[in-house]
């Protein structure tokens, strides 16, 4: 078994902790009920396009991480009643992930396997999101029924060198 | 006299929600707001409020650096943390001289996170 096996094998058991933590951070951010419709699912990868991405890696001595989350548009719209500039859109969600990263770091299963990593500051960027050689969760938080904030955390064992 | 108090967080978003926290909830004077640990270094000697928050993760210089800074020219400086940052960091801080910690996400709207708030900042003058 190869350790990124190992990583998704873990990623499904502490999946409610991830749940968990987007649900908390976006509800105590914007003060809107969120809800979870498909089960997040483990995967090979992050990957896909959005309008909106946001980053923000982790690390300690053991692991390296990356925290995205990815918004439409019309969700901003709706969230923040107004377009935003990317500016805008960094500090507001680029905090939101900040605040899911320190939830996250409250769940004891997810500590117990992996330690207490520390965030770096948010990056904002559009369009194709790809994350190779790390093994993911991923899904969405509703909110509103039909809007949604999509959440994805890819992690692997850090690189310890030659 | 309203006590003073300096927020500093790279998140113009919370920042707002903080300031508003301190005049309306705690009856604050805000005399400066700053966005990383270079402003705040500079607004506390400016100021030199009652009270100082700093964010741990910050562009430029980070909240950890700024708290030495200002403790090491104003050894009897309130600083009060306030992160999303777990575990040593957050030791460190408290260890090295911050007088209280509140961690994000910050939850305006519970009663319960309001409460330890306003006594995390209370205990800070006793």
């Amino acid at each position: 078994m190869s350790d990124q096996d190992n990583v998704a094998e873990i990623l499904e058991k502490v999946k409610p902790d991830f749940i968990f933590s987007a649900k908390e951070a976006m509800e105590s951010m914007f003060g809107v009920e969120g809800s979870i419709k498909e089960d997040w699912a483990i995967v090979e990868r992050l990957e896909g396009n959005y309008e909106n991405v946001f980053s923000i890696g982790n690390a300690n001595n053991d692991y390296q991480a990356i925290l995205i989350v990815s918004i439409q548009d019309n969700t901003v719209k709706k969230i923040l009643n107004e377009a935003g500039s990317g500016y805008e859109l960094l500090d507001a969600f680029g905090e939101l992930g900040n605040n899911f990263c320190g939830v996250l770091m409250d769940q004891k299963n997810f500590t117990d396997e992996f330690g207490i990593l520390t965030q770096s500051v948010p990056q904002y960027s559009q369009g194709n999101l790809f994350v190779p050689k790390a093994t993911g969760v991923c899904g969405k938080v509703y909110f509103d029924n039909s809007d949604w904030m999509h959440f994805g955390y890819a992690i692997r064992k850090m690189f310890k060198g030659i | 006299m309203p006590k003073t108090v300096v927020v500093v967080d790279d998140s113009s978003f919370l920042k707002k929600q903080l300031v508003q926290f301190f005049e309306d909830k705690l009856g604050f004077s805000i005399v400066g707001d700053g966005n990383d640990g270079n402003d705040a270094v500079d607004l506390y000697k400016q100021h030199q409020p009652d009270l100082i928050t700093l964010d741990i993760t910050m562009p430029n210089k980070d909240g950890q650096q700024a708290m030495e800074e200002i403790l090491k020219e104003f050894p009897d400086a309130n600083i009060l943390m306030i992160s999303a940052v777990r575990g040593e960091a957050m030791l460190e801080c408290m260890n090295s001289g911050a007088k209280g910690y509140v961690e994000k996400p910050l939850k305006f709207n519970n009663a319960e996170f309001v409460d330890e708030f306003k006594t995390t900042v209370s205990e800070i003058f006793e």
